[in-house]
């Protein structure tokens, strides 16, 4: 495999000024071992299914409803992406969009109640509907689903123990109910709105009754069409030691890493990789701390040349003093993505994957049908 | 590490794994194409597609040796609309190269699909190192 590689830049030490991490000539990450991360794309092999079939595997680590993490391998960074960016706004769910008010005399305003309500999961599997159409002013069964919500806060003012000062009555969510459109089948479990969530608080005396519309939608449009909380991936952090850090110095080395990604091997006293996937590529371990330079007002105009390699430590003692830069390598496996999925309620979380695979499937075969059914088209010009 | 699906999968509609044909009410792909007169070079005009096809086209139309360049631009962030521009070696139709590439984005879709279902049925997801 090939990869893009990589020369340090120069002016690495300038952009972190303090910490250096060119000392040994080039960046402590393992570019060459594992790419950058910034390939192009004729660096990749030629496509061969057999081929691509055996590198595909997929793990799960966390499976549950509301959330899915796993890895992916095989894959590069082109196709997750368009898997994570799918799964964030092409994967249609319901949503409310349209909202007759008959009576509102709380205190949110019309519009802000209806945003409100707009955000609220709906509870039905969008892919069993139909678009419908924009503007179209007649609701069927098949493309929208109606729910209502009538409250109403008792008007008496009883007195209360704080004061006489009346409660305010909290409507939530679950008390919308769904209103069946013409003489639809009736599902078997009634579609319905995440319950628990605060829409709005009456006052003695305040009411609201209105008619919402929930549609089929995508996150392109408006984010409450969106499946996921979060659809996010990272490459799996790599963490290599490429020379043994033994006693004192590997005691130094498990303390100095925040993710607790080292430990101490039994016996041998060995710094060893344990965690490597909690490893942030924070770059703790292999930074360089320089040892402050003090300028005294007559020095500053002769320091200005060398300055910087005098604080720069001597070759031979990098990893005696301050910093593991030549005995580890931090890199990422470029093939290798951990995902991680939040569903906001619509879908279990781990049918919002394999939908948004099959999404990016359909786009590519729709646009191949499409592009055989052309006659030969017209040329440049 | 796996958990049982907690309670709020019954809070949530019965949604079934295999995915209903959600893709087919769409409407079909508006794509314009402009071809040299040797069929060497292409761009396609993809309407209401992003980088979210353009760049996993782009990718697999470039490894694909018989390309010289492969290349995908958003020309305006406002329109919802890429061009996919392709330019192959003398001999190969720049659309045949197009072509397989998305069959080869379908095929591999469909194979990380049975990995994922696989892997997410608890059985052997396959050979992860």
């Amino acid at each position: 495999m090939r990869y893009c590689r990589e020369e340090a830049p120069s002016d690495r030490s300038v952009a972190f000024a303090g910490y250096d991490l060119s000392s040994s000539g080039r960046l402590p990450l393992m570019r060459e071992d594992y790419g950058s991360g910034s390939r192009i794309a004729t660096d990749y092999e030629p496509f061969d299914g057999a081929k691509e079939r055996t590198r595909l595997w997929v793990r799960m680590l966390v499976q549950t409803a509301d959330e899915v993490v796993m890895d992916v391998g095989g894959v590069h960074a082109p196709v997750a992406n368009a898997l994570r960016r799918i799964m964030l706004v092409e994967v249609p769910t319901m949503a409310v969009e349209y909202v007759t008010v008959h009576r509102n005399s709380s205190i949110l305003h019309d519009e802000q109640l209806a945003h409100r309500l707009g955000l609220v999961p709906v509870l039905a599997d969008a892919r069993a509907f139909a678009e419908r159409p924009p503007g179209s002013a007649a609701a069927t069964a098949r493309d929208t689903l109606r729910f209502r919500l009538r409250v109403e806060a008792p008007s008496e003012t009883t007195s209360t123990p704080n004061g006489g000062r009346a409660q305010s009555t909290a409507v939530y969510s679950d008390q919308i109910e769904w209103v069946p459109l013409d003489a639809a089948p009736q599902p078997a479990a009634r579609p319905r709105l995440m319950p628990g969530i605060l829409l709005a608080k009456l006052a003695p005396g305040q009411a609201i009754d209105l008619e919402m519309d929930a549609v089929k939608g995508y996150g392109q449009e408006h984010a409450k069409w969106s499946p996921v909380a979060t659809a996010a991936y990272r490459m799996a952090p790599r963490v290599q030691i490429t020379r043994d850090i033994i006693g004192e110095q590997a005691q130094r080395l498990v303390r100095l890493c925040p993710m607790h990604v080292f430990d101490i091997e039994d016996g041998t006293g060995r710094a060893v990789v344990r965690r490597e996937r909690d490893c942030t590529r924070c770059e703790e371990c292999v930074r360089v701390v320089r040892a402050p330079v003090i300028d005294t007002a007559d020095d500053i105009e002769e320091d200005e040349g060398e300055g910087e390699e005098e604080a720069m430590p001597p070759e031979d003692a990098a990893d005696t003093d301050a910093s593991f830069a030549r005995s580890i390598r931090l890199g990422h496996d470029p093939e290798h993505f951990i995902f991680s999925v939040e569903s906001t309620g619509q879908y279990r979380a781990d049918v919002i994957f394999l939908e948004a695979l099959h999404i990016l499937k359909h786009k590519c075969v729709r646009l191949l049908q499409e592009i055989q059914r052309r006659p030969e088209e017209e040329g440049f010009g | 590490m796996t958990q049982e699906p907690s309670v709020r999968a019954s809070a949530g509609c019965a949604v079934p794994r295999t995915p209903i044909d959600g893709a087919s009410d769409r409407p079909p792909p508006t794509v314009h194409i402009e071809q040299s007169a040797d069929a060497c070079q292409v761009t396609l005009t993809l309407e209401n597609e992003g980088h979210t096809l353009g760049n996993v086209l782009r990718y697999m139309i470039a490894r694909d040796p018989r390309v010289e360049h492969a290349g995908y631009s958003v020309p305006h962030p406002s329109e919802n609309r890429v061009k996919v521009n392709v330019i192959t070696r003398p001999g190969t139709r720049a659309l045949d190269v197009v072509q397989s590439a998305l069959a080869n984005v379908a095929l591999l879709c469909d194979e990380l699909s049975g990995r994922y279902e696989a892997a997410a049925s608890g059985g052997t997801s396959s050979t992860c190192p």
